[in-house]
């Protein structure tokens, strides 16, 4: 009885409960960036706009945002290309391969999660400023990778190891040295893996504001989320367009979730073997 | 024409022997069954073969040619796994294909093999179906087909009908017996642990045993043909490891040996003579005699050698009965007696004895040796 109350109303009542808590500030903010400035201050805060009028966001458009999502679009798929493949060799190794010490080094490669990214800023900063990739896109690559590295090699080799060796022998027998069978079979089958690894990092690194903010300094060579800060500061009195820059950074987020959620529910893995 | 050979071949995983001291030699387009009880090395030993498993001692030869150290792509050996090893993101006959990408063959011959294949396997309708959309019997298919494209001198079969039905069992192993004959020259080397498929299958079967034994004799308990292994079993191990039920075990004490057979006294008093030579051994030795369930048969008074027990229980299938009856043994002694047998617990049961089918195990259960003629 209790089984059959909880599967029928009280998962049903916390998942409602959890989408509210999730949708209800996204709906909020959407909402508030159709109001006119005076909408904002004379209405209620939960009243809806009295007309979807866009001229928030023309206004937002108008200015430097599409430079600041080029260039958040550049370093976040450059990054992302870069961790995965990256991560997805480091996977295949540390799971298939054969070698001395492949333990402690998945170990110590893991332990990286544990580093907090803020003590690496300095040391990272004169980096970047001494070998000239100072106040570029490119600066923000290499430590996007590197701090992205640990948690998805760790994702990676997990996925790897439960690809049933079978696959890899058969592989063998076909020919398939090692760049094949990771290339042609492995990362293949990985998909999910690969989807869950991208999509992790993607937003994380969409979001991400500390690097970003130290590594860059002039206008055109910065990323969305400085945009969302610089717009705050721009529109201070103009609450209503600054909402409509961070409905603007979050949307390609929520549409690039929408179309890979979908691939890491699709099981790939259904058919290699029986069942 | 391929031939296989195995000298003086071991494996160990760590400190584990798994094979010890494997002599063998498979001819060429021969039907070889590994068979033995989970844990006999079986797979091991076929892995070795297809060069998955390195051999820690011994030489492996395929076609006199020495593959130790060769990589199992430059064997022309092609393996069926138990679990079909589909890639599972490739159609079927991107999976047949593949093997034949990776060595560089031509377009339009994988093509005309990968067709000749499904032509072969009746599998032309699924070309362009995923390996989830099919079901077990046509994975199998698949497999073999992924196989047969890559034209190999050696077909190896890792327990591959362990995963299907009990009809498709019977129905694929019709199959894989009719693939033997469609490709003569081929030798073919197939595992399992079902003595019906190896019987059925097999032009040899390599029976393994596991343990102490292994570890004493070396893994291989006998090779042979099956009729060979079923009428003529060695010891003790493959005399009990062929036939369902297996082969009824009884306590004897020698009493007589000549060069025209030896006589045996059981727990019950019966004495057994058949053509056995058991001179070497000692009046009074315990030894074990050794009949399958199929040759008792209900007698009359009048027949010669005989055993009476009373009836433990029946168990009916039509065709034919089992009956259990008290042996003065750990186990019950069982007969198989065609038709049905209808009989109360508890009643004494007579069966007769043949001569010609009674084995004699000596006390290191090795098999003592049959007078010939007999």
């Amino acid at each position: 009885m209790a089984g059959f109350l909880g599967r029928r109303f009280v998962l049903p009542l916390l998942g409602l409960f959890w989408l509210a808590v999730t949708t209800v500030p996204f709906l909020y903010l959407a909402l508030m960036s159709f109001k006119t400035q005076e909408e904002t201050y004379s209405a209620s805060i939960w009243a809806l706009p009295k007309s979807f009028n866009l001229v928030n966001y023309e206004e937002v458009l108008r200015g430097r945002f599409f430079t600041y999502l080029g260039n958040s679009v550049l370093v976040v798929s450059v990054s992302v290309v870069l961790i995965v493949l990256i991560s997805a060799m480091a996977a295949f190794a540390l799971a298939r391969l054969k070698f001395r010490l492949s333990g402690p080094l998945f170990g110590l490669i893991v332990a990286g999660m544990i580093v907090p990214v803020h003590v690496t800023l300095v040391p990272i900063y004169l980096l970047t400023r001494q070998i000239g990739l100072y106040d570029t896109p490119f600066g923000l690559i290499g430590p996007y990778v590197a701090i992205s590295l640990p948690i998805s090699v760790f994702i990676l080799t997990e996925f790897m190891r439960q690809i049933p060796k079978e696959l890899e022998e058969a592989a063998e027998l076909d020919n398939c040295g090692p760049f094949a069978k990771f290339f042609k079979i492995f990362l293949p089958l990985c998909g999910p893996g690969v989807s869950t690894v991208a999509i992790y990092n993607a937003i994380q690194l969409w979001n991400e504001f500390i690097f970003a903010y130290v590594l860059t300094s002039s206008p055109d060579k910065r990323t969305l989320p400085l945009a969302v800060w610089d717009f705050q500061g721009q529109y201070q009195t103009n609450i209503p367009a600054a909402l409509a820059v961070v409905t603007l950074s979050c949307l390609p987020l929520i549409i690039a979730y929408a179309i890979g959620q979908e691939h890491i529910v699709k099981g790939m893995m259904a058919g290699s073997l029986k069942g | 024409m391929t031939s296989i050979s195995f000298t003086h071949v071991a494996k160990n995983f760590g400190k584990v022997q798994v094979i010890r001291d494997v002599d063998l030699d498979i001819a060429p387009g021969e039907f070889c069954v590994f068979l033995g009880p989970s844990g006999c090395g079986k797979s091991t030993l076929l892995r070795m073969i297809a060069g998955l498993e390195a051999a820690s001692a011994g030489e492996i030869r395929i076609d006199g040619r020495l593959v130790n150290h060769v990589p199992p792509a430059e064997r022309q050996v092609a393996m069926v796994f138990q679990n079909y090893a589909l890639y599972p993101h490739m159609t079927v006959y991107e999976n047949m294909a593949f093997g034949l990408k990776q060595t560089k063959v031509p377009k339009p011959e994988i093509k005309a093999r990968v067709a000749e294949a499904a032509r072969i396997l009746q599998i032309e309708a699924l070309m362009d179906r995923m390996p989830k959309a099919l079901s077990g019997g046509q994975r199998q298919r698949v497999a073999i087909g992924r196989a047969i494209v890559r034209q190999p001198k050696v077909f190896l079969f890792d327990e591959p009908l362990s995963n299907l039905d009990a009809a498709l069992r019977v129905h694929m192993r019709s199959e894989i017996a009719s693939l033997h004959r469609k490709f003569p020259s081929a030798s073919f080397v197939y595992v399992t642990h079902d003595q019906m498929e190896a019987m059925a299958l097999a032009d040899k079967i390599v029976l393994l045993h596991t343990g102490r034994t292994a570890q004493e004799r070396g893994s291989i308990a006998q090779v042979g043909s099956p009729l060979d292994l079923y009428y003529r079993p060695k010891n003790r191990f493959v005399a009990g490891f062929l036939g369902s039920p297996t082969m009824n075990f009884l306590s004897a004490t020698l009493v007589a040996a000549d060069a025209t057979g030896a006589t045996v006294e059981l727990t019950g008093g019966e004495r057994i003579t058949f053509p056995v030579d058991a001179r070497s051994l000692e009046i009074g030795a315990q030894l074990t005699l050794g009949i399958r369930p199929e040759h008792l048969a209900p007698a009359s008074d009048a027949t010669a050698q005989t055993i009476v027990r009373p009836v433990e229980m029946i168990e009916h299938f039509g065709e034919f009965s089992f009956v259990y009856l008290t042996s003065g043994e750990s186990m019950p002694l069982i007969a198989k007696v065609q038709g049905e047998t209808a009989m109360p617990p508890d009643q004494r049961f007579r069966l007769g004895v043949p001569a010609a089918s009674c084995h004699l195990f000596g006390p290191d259960d090795l098999a003592l040796p049959r007078i010939a003629g007999a």
